[in-house]
């Protein structure tokens, strides 16, 4: 008897299980939002270090790195791209935070073409964009790529940041048509976010990254290359967290230098304690010393940064003589 | 050759006033209690110095920010000119900033040829 009741128990209890697991997915999928985002392949000049120096590049958007795209894990987006017709190359996109058929998605279209596919962005994280047309190698060297950042649907699976950037590094080739070499990775320069020393006050028009002391900065870092890893590393800091690929479950602490590969990524939190200027640097010192370089700077009177990237494009100020 | 001097000079002249002259910034190190009391001395000496276009105290605490004209003067007699105005304040001085982070970027004027 007792035997029977217990068992009815169970198939209760299993029953409202799975009828509330039910209710909460659909809550899920009910808070779930739908983006459209549409992009454009722009083939134009920008401006790549503090001298003014400009390079031909091929852009999402107009910008090296192209435009940050931001959604809450279980979000879907709807993704258009344009290749206008007065383009003189064929382009595509490749998002690492989608999971879906590459053939058919991921094909490079035609200038005077549009290509359309929607992707759920199931699993949180920082993850790169990039076009995926031949030679790929060039089309991610001139500057076809970016950063999609997936938020955790649960915010508290983390601690809350207080002040964010993006950066992405990437080579710089001085002469964006030869790709022979690109292959033979004999690269100029070494950029984040699209430009050379962009963040390093030290150099001619280079600007900074603010924070106050105290805060919670988190860096969502992605590699584009083409080519070499990146050493990420806080002069001067500890990194309190890394989280693989930005996924709040792969999280290492106390990490002074992490690799990140080509197309990968990791998001990077540290906690100045003090006022001072903390170089954020790829540790290959071959990269850092040619651009590599973002200085940190914390400072009880830095202002608020809204900008996830900030300097891009990299508008350069009217000097007063 | 006496001839095409003058001609000559004036396009030198022309050269070097213009806007597009290449350019190099000389980062300079504020070290001592009362710097911030010769903020105002150090910027309006600076900004009258030939070849010096923008001069930033703000930007880095402790630090100057010059945008000089390539070859027009050198970091080395900026270090000394600011010196000489802190003179009479002895408990502020400035040299060339040098680090890790300054191997390459150095300006070209404060390179051992």
């Amino acid at each position: 008897m007792m035997r029977r009741q217990s068992q009815r128990i169970m198939t209760l209890a299993g029953a409202t299980a799975i009828a509330l697991g039910g209710l909460l997915g659909q809550m899920s999928s009910a808070s779930a939002k739908t983006h459209d985002i549409h992009m454009t392949a722009v083939e134009s000049d920008i401006v790549i270090d503090g001298g003014g120096e400009k390079y031909a590049a091929w852009t999402f958007n107009g910008t090296m790195p192209g435009p940050v795209v931001r959604v809450t894990e279980g979000d879907t987006i709807n993704f258009t791209l344009t290749n206008p017709a007065t383009n003189k190359n064929p382009h595509a996109m490749d998002f690492h935070a989608a999971e879906i058929d590459f053939l058919k998605n991921y094909k490079a279209i035609n200038a005077g073409e549009t290509i359309s596919y929607t992707f759920v962005a199931k699993k949180p994280g920082i993850f790169f964009y990039h076009c995926g047309a031949p030679p790929m190698i060039q089309h991610v060297a001139r500057g076809m790529f970016g950063a999609i950042i997936v938020d955790p649907k649960d915010a508290g699976a983390w601690a809350k940041a207080d002040r964010e950037y993006v950066l992405i590094q990437s080579e710089y080739f001085k002469n964006p048509g030869d790709v022979q070499a690109m292959f033979d990775r004999k690269f100029d320069g070494v950029m984040f976010n699209g430009g050379i020393f962009k963040y390093h006050p030290f150099v001619t028009g280079g600007g900074k990254l603010d924070a106050k002391p105290g805060e919670r900065v988190r860096i969502y870092f992605v590699n584009a290359g083409p080519n070499e890893f990146s050493a990420f590393h806080p002069i001067g800091e500890i990194w309190d967290n890394v989280y693989e690929s930005g996924n709040p479950a792969n999280n290492l602490k106390g990490v002074q230098t992490y690799v990140v590969g080509p197309g990968s990524a990791a998001t990077f939190d540290v906690v100045v304690d003090s006022a001072g200027a903390y170089p954020l640097v790829t540790h290959s010192l071959t990269g850092a010393l040619r651009g590599a370089i973002a200085v940190l700077l914390a400072s009880p009177d830095a202002k608020p940064s809204t900008n996830l990237m900030p300097m891009v494009p990299w508008e350069l100020p009217a000097k007063t003589k | 050759m006496a001839r095409y001097l003058p001609s000559y000079i004036l396009l030198l002249g022309l050269l070097s006033s213009t806007a597009f002259a290449m350019e190099e910034r000389v980062t300079l190190m504020l070290t001592g209690p009362a710097c911030t009391e010769s903020h105002a001395a150090i910027n309006h000496a600076l900004e009258q110095t030939i070849g010096v276009r923008h001069v930033d105290l703000q930007a880095v605490p402790g630090h100057i920010l010059l945008d000089v004209e390539t070859g027009a003067v050198t970091a080395d007699a900026l270090e000394d000119q600011v010196n000489g105005i802190l003179a009479t304040h002895s408990s502020c001085r400035v040299e060339i900033m040098k680090s890790c982070i300054s191997a390459d970027p150095r300006p070209a004027s404060t390179r051992v040829p």
